[in-house]
């Protein structure tokens, strides 16, 4: 019974970190609450079942099963098209936006403009109703110290931390990340050392929407599609973000832990549908009494 | 004693703004309050007021502890500050700032101002209100947004919202940045004003000419320290302070 | 045309609420986006209340309101102190809140089945009945509600809101105590959104957490800004707007899932559109710095 609680909270945690690392590399950035995240989430996840079907001829019924590169495809194609929005975002408004000096809370507020349109777009083009990205008969799932995981799972489990080691890797080691290091520190100073902060901004946007393109299409492989997906989404990687504290990878990670496991304890007491508000709540906690998350650090302003 | 700063330690992030700093006020003074740029001078502002607390230390206004308290509270117990850059209500005309200040608090409160059954009458407060911007010849920009004004009208208005509090204690930062000599003027001739009502001041100040000209004690800061006080001819001889000062300002 | 009383009549709970948003958010400057809150528990209360107990809308109302009121000074107390985007996000949480808890509290509001029968207003035994008749109500509503808030802002009190609003170091550096105004100013939204809440539930006659979501936030946000922050008016303006030029999409003759999903676009295409180029709005005082 532990094990299975311990296994759910793992994958929340997972679901969670990709969402909130793409979230923590556009926000570390540009330093505004970048909502829209859900929409290009979502984005990505109808992108990947557009492409399957595409790919696999609508005509095959669900019975049939999808074979593997198409899947692969789809991935691509999740990522990509989420890629592109975000940067579509960034530059239609984000940019313009930058360039009137406006406050973190216009941008927040644009934001969620852009998520309430893109959300309502897609459901006037794909419609209400949940769609599935799964073809074929529902596999099993493997049995791992008394609790059952499915293949899928265990890929979600394994994307959110090699998605983590990748980002740590490309942060320390190349130059463009550190470049986004650097302006995620200081971007005055950055942009006196000679780097193009517009161009660090395009690539957190190109690099954190495609992450969110890969959580919408994992997602969608686990459980369904439908055009409201991406709220639920963004507020769990956004908790997760600002309770690890905002602007670090690590604290990315470990808020997606921690609100993992908090939830799936806690569901063992309360009935399911208090998951929302145990969420809530933790953030609520966190945000009026320890507003800079667990690693965060608070910063003073000389008056 | 009007004002006693006891042992008063602030650190952000490892710098230490204010390093175990002890000074006092004399009642009806005019002091002065000079050093290099980061030598801690707003940040005391800020701790006396209650912007900021601080780590350690003990802060004494008319005998009171008002180490933790809150800035509104401070502001109501009688000391009275203006900013290094220039804070006004950018969005209300300049008498309307001067009503914010002048306005009776009893009447501020929430019954009252949902009560239909009696009239609120601005008009005498208005006349209170001209006739300050009258004292500064700032009358004529009464129904102005502060954004027509210049920076020393802008700065006159600031000063003005303080008075109109009717501290006992003034903090003001910076109060002649940027200012003509016909504004600066005015500025000191409302100083000698309060201070001939029995009122304190203290200021905040880079340029030694007006030191020289107001000022009947200065006390030098440098790395959160006090370096130096006394009358400003003496102290402004003193080589620590032209130490201090090496590579800034310096007139 | 019962049709179109009817759209007038949402048109005036709207107008309530978006008056009732516009002393938080326009008037004082706090990012206020969960106030649907405030008129979920009014509606929740009073129907509650009615139900259950078989009071008078007219005290549900009064004790949905006054609740609603409570709530806001319960947030507000350790809220207070967030900086610009954290509070706003804060305030979303609280909206978030509270319709988890009504989706879920099954046993006290049946959770997504919603509360169906809410009796109606009754004036002097006389049940009102007719589209016209709860017309009136509201428009007395919208008067009692635009008059008091204005006496309100226009008061010293309102002065000390636009202070806060303008500059807060300022203010406080006057002996202002921003922290009680904030909260009182809450209370006050609060109050009146949960009237509007319980007018939306005894004029429907059925409540559910649906309508009450962020989105239902956002969507009084927008009209606020879109009309005008810091006038009253232009929540009054952006209210008739928002709500009259959707409906009229109605006649285009589109499914209405095809209308909602148009309506939420236009919604947050506005709410782009007026950060970018007009954050004050139509006749607004005030814009997001």
């Amino acid at each position: 019974m532990t094990s299975q609680i311990f296994f759910n909270a793992l994958i929340s945690a997972s679901i969670y970190a990709l969402i909130a690392l793409g979230f923590v590399v556009i926000y570390s950035t540009v330093r505004f609450f970048h909502l829209a995240h859900g929409a290009v989430y979502t984005m990505g996840a109808y992108g990947a079942y557009t492409a399957v079907k595409l790919l696999s001829n609508s005509g095959s019924t669900g019975m049939q099963a999808v074979p593997l590169w198409i899947y692969a495809v789809a991935t691509i194609a999740a990522m990509g098209i989420a890629s592109a929005t975000g940067i579509l975002i960034d530059l239609l408004v984000y940019k313009p936006l930058r360039r009137t000096k406006a406050t973190s809370l216009i941008l927040l507020l644009a934001s969620f403009g852009v998520f309430i349109f893109l959300e309502n777009l897609i459901a006037l083009i794909y419609g209400n109703q949940i769609l599935s990205l799964r073809t074929g008969p529902v596999k099993e799932g493997y049995h791992l110290f008394g609790a059952v995981i499915t293949p899928i799972q265990i890929l979600i489990i394994l994307s959110a931390l090699i998605m983590f080691l990748f980002l740590f890797a490309l942060t320390r080691l190349t130059k463009i990340g550190k470049a986004m290091r650097a302006v995620a520190d200081d971007p005055v100073t950055a942009s006196v050392v000679g780097i193009n902060p517009e161009k660090v901004i395009f690539f957190a946007f190109a690099l954190g929407s495609a992450l969110a393109g890969l959580a919408g299409m994992l997602v969608s492989l686990e459980t369904n599609l439908e055009p409201t997906m991406g709220f639920g989404a963004l507020l769990k990687g956004m908790i997760a973000a600002i309770v690890g504290g905002i602007g670090s990878l690590t604290g990315a990670l470990l808020g997606s832990i921690f609100l993992g496991f908090t939830e799936n304890i806690a569901v063992w007491f309360l009935p399911a549908g208090w998951k929302d508000a145990i969420a809530f709540s933790v953030f609520l906690i966190f945000l009026l009494f320890r507003p800079e998350g667990i690693l965060g650090k608070k910063e003073e302003e000389a008056g | 004693m009007i004002l006693e700063i006891k042992n008063i330690t602030k650190t952000f992030g490892g710098v230490r703004a204010l390093d175990n700093i002890s000074l006092s006020i004399t009642k009806e003074t005019i002091t002065a309050i000079i050093g290099p740029n980061g030598s801690g001078k707003t940040t005391l502002f800020n701790v006396i007021n209650g912007f900021l607390k601080p780590d350690k230390g003990k802060i004494t206004f008319k005998g009171k502890d008002i180490t933790y308290l809150s800035p509104s509270k401070i502001a109501r117990y009688g000391i009275g500050r203006t900013f290094q850059l220039i804070r006004v209500f950018p969005q209300m005309i300049v008498r309307d700032n001067l009503l914010l200040a002048l306005e009776n608090p009893l009447r501020e409160g929430l019954l009252y101002g949902l009560n239909p059954f009696i009239r609120y009458d601005p008009g005498p407060l208005k006349e209170k209100a001209m006739n300050l911007l009258t004292m500064v010849d700032l009358q004529d920009m009464a129904e102005e947004l502060p954004c027509n004004l210049s920076h020393g009208q802008r700065r006159l208005l600031e000063v003005m919202l303080a008075i109109s509090l009717d501290p006992d204690l003034y903090l003001f930062d910076e109060p002649t940045a940027g200012v003509f000599q016909e504004i600066k003027d005015r500025i000191f001739e409302l100083f000698r004003q309060l201070k001939g009502k029995g009122k304190t001041i203290i200021f905040i100040e880079h340029n030694m000419e007006v030191v020289k000209e107001i000022a009947e004690k200065v006390i030098v800061l440098d790395k959160g320290r006090v370096i130096a006080e006394g009358e400003p001819a003496t102290v402004l001889e003193m080589s620590q302070v032209m130490e201090a000062y090496f590579g800034g300002e310096f007139t | 045309m019962d049709y179109f009383i009817h759209v007038l009549v949402i048109v005036g709970i709207y107008a309530i609420l978006s008056m009732s948003l516009d002393i938080i958010v326009g008037y004082t400057g706090i990012p206020a986006l969960g106030h649907a809150a405030f008129s979920l528990i009014g509606a929740y209360t009073s129907a509650l209340l009615s139900l259950r107990l078989g009071l008078s809308p007219w005290i549900g109302m009064f004790a949905g309101a006054f609740l609603a009121s409570i709530a806001g000074a319960i947030f507000t107390y350790p809220a207070i102190r967030l900086k610009g985007d954290y509070l706003a996000l804060a305030t979303f949480g609280l909206g978030i809140i509270a319709y988890v808890i009504a989706k879920n509290w099954v046993s006290l509001t049946k959770g997504p089945m919603g509360l169906p029968g809410i009796p109606g207003f009754s004036l002097f035994g006389y049940e009102l009945k007719e589209v016209w008749q709860y017309l009136l109500l509201i428009l007395f509503f919208v008067a009692i509600t635009y008059i008091f808030l204005s006496l309100l802002v226009n008061r010293p009190f309102g002065r000390v809101l636009k202070g806060i609003r303008e500059d807060e170091i300022a203010i406080q550096a006057l002996g202002k105590d921003i922290s009680i105004f904030k909260l009182k100013v809450f209370m006050v939204g609060a109050f009146f959104a949960g009237i509007a809440g319980a007018l939306y539930a005894h004029y429907i006659t059925f409540i559910d957490p649906s309508s009450f979501t962020l989105m239902e936030s956002i969507t009084i946000l927008v009209m606020l800004i879109f009309g005008g922050m810091g006038t009253l008016k232009g929540a009054l303006l952006g209210a008739f707007l928002l709500v009259a030029i959707p409906e009229a999409l109605r006649f285009l003759g589109l499914p209405s899932s095809v209308a909602a999903q148009l309506r939420q676009m236009l919604y947050g295409f506005i709410l782009v559109i007026l950060m970018l180029y007009r954050p004050q709005g139509l006749i607004g005082q005030y814009k997001w710095r």
